[in-house]
């Protein structure tokens, strides 16, 4: 009977441990998809891009962010948060030149566990599609998806990592037109007044 | 002072080259870009001297660098080049980490950059090959240093645009 008692033990902590580690993946890696399959898009299109932002690349973009800037310790701290960024992006000269599974097969992660669809917009003249999706970890976001494909484009864009909505906010004004000169020009008037 | 002369070219060069030890990559893409396009270095000496003032000097952060200029206008033909992504690709195998990646077959433009963190430095590499001409650098730099003189000239900027823009109110209220 204790034997039973211990064996069942055993095999409960080998499933928490399991379910433990299936879990995991849906926060962290969970969220990077899989894009491999694209790569043979590559001899077929006119135009591509292909961006691998990682660890080691987003740490280095940070280091040239103003610890005393109170915008560019924002735009860090959400850096901090990411683990990478990934593009890939296709055009074509002719219709068709990527099949339905190509797209399928992104699809079909992003229809897995922890992604939710936020957007998507449909076009039938352009034969246009674009889907936003977003995997949540707690009241964060774990990872961002964005689907655009017509009959001569295929984009996506990953973004994996912890991510505060309200961060995003903020990195938006961040990076708007002349936010730095206007931010310079404020922070003198703010002197000017000070004096 | 011949022999001076040469011996002395030949630690330079040494000197040079001993900084990316073991980087096959950069010196397969530009033999790749030397055989198969037949094109010559333009500007050799000129990198070279670059390369050496770098290792000594270490501007914004700079400890190595290494570059080949291609200006022949031979690669018009690049698109039918199918060896050449697989030799810029072979840096993965050295533990380059793509960073881009464009391609046009419109414009004939192939760009490429790949990263090797060490600790504190990264290494990059950057291969740019259009109709006109081909560029191929590698350069090894210190992250913190860099980072450093990019926030010095950002205030020098901003420096340089608060002058511009003191003298032109001045011109205005002269007028």
């Amino acid at each position: 009977m204790k034997e039973t008692i211990s064996r069942m033990k055993r095999l409960g902590i080998v499933m928490l441990f399991a379910v433990a580690s299936l879990a995991l993946p849906v926060q962290g890696q969970g969220a990077k998809l899989q894009l491999n399959n694209l790569e043979k898009l590559s001899h077929k299109a006119s135009e591509v891009v292909d961006v691998t932002l990682d660890g080691p690349m987003l740490q280095f973009a940070s280091k040239f962010l103003d610890d005393k800037d109170e915008d560019e310790v924002k735009a860090k701290a959400l850096l901090k948060g990411l683990e990478g960024v990934y593009v890939k992006s296709f055009e074509f000269d002719k219709d068709d030149e990527y099949s339905a599974e190509d797209v399928e097969a992104i699809r079909a992660q992003l229809n897995g566990p922890g992604w939710s669809k936020m957007v998507e917009a449909r076009s039938k003249r352009s034969h246009e599609i674009d889907e936003v999706f977003v995997m949540k970890a707690g009241d964060k976001i774990g990872g961002i998806a964005v689907l655009v494909a017509d009959a001569r484009e295929l984009t996506v864009v990953n973004i994996v990592g912890t991510i505060d909505p309200n961060q995003i906010r903020e990195l938006a004004d961040h990076f708007e037109p002349n936010h730095e000169q206007s931010k310079h020009k404020k922070d003198k008037e703010h002197k000017g007044e000070k004096d | 002072m011949k022999k001076t002369s040469v011996l002395l070219c030949a630690v330079v060069l040494l000197a040079v080259n001993s900084g990316f030890a073991g980087d096959k990559t950069f010196d397969n893409v530009v033999h790749h870009i030397e055989s198969h396009y037949h094109a010559h270095r333009t500007a050799g000496f000129l990198m070279g001297f670059a390369g050496l003032t770098v290792k000594f000097w270490h501007p914004a952060g700079v400890k190595n660098l290494k570059m080949a200029l291609f200006d022949d206008r031979q690669f018009l033909k690049a698109e039918e080049d199918t060896q050449f992504d697989d030799v810029v690709r072979s840096a993965l195998d050295e533990g380059w980490q793509p960073v881009v990646h464009t391609h046009s077959l419109r414009s004939g433009d192939h760009t490429y950059i790949y990263a090797h963190p060490e600790g504190k430095e990264m290494k990059l590499l950057m291969v740019v090959l259009d109709p006109g001409d081909a560029v191929v650098m590698q350069v090894r730099i210190n992250t913190d240093q860099l980072s450093k003189f990019v926030k010095d000239h950002e205030r020098h900027g901003y420096q340089y645009h608060d002058r511009q823009e003191h003298r032109e109110q001045e011109e205005d209220e002269g007028l």
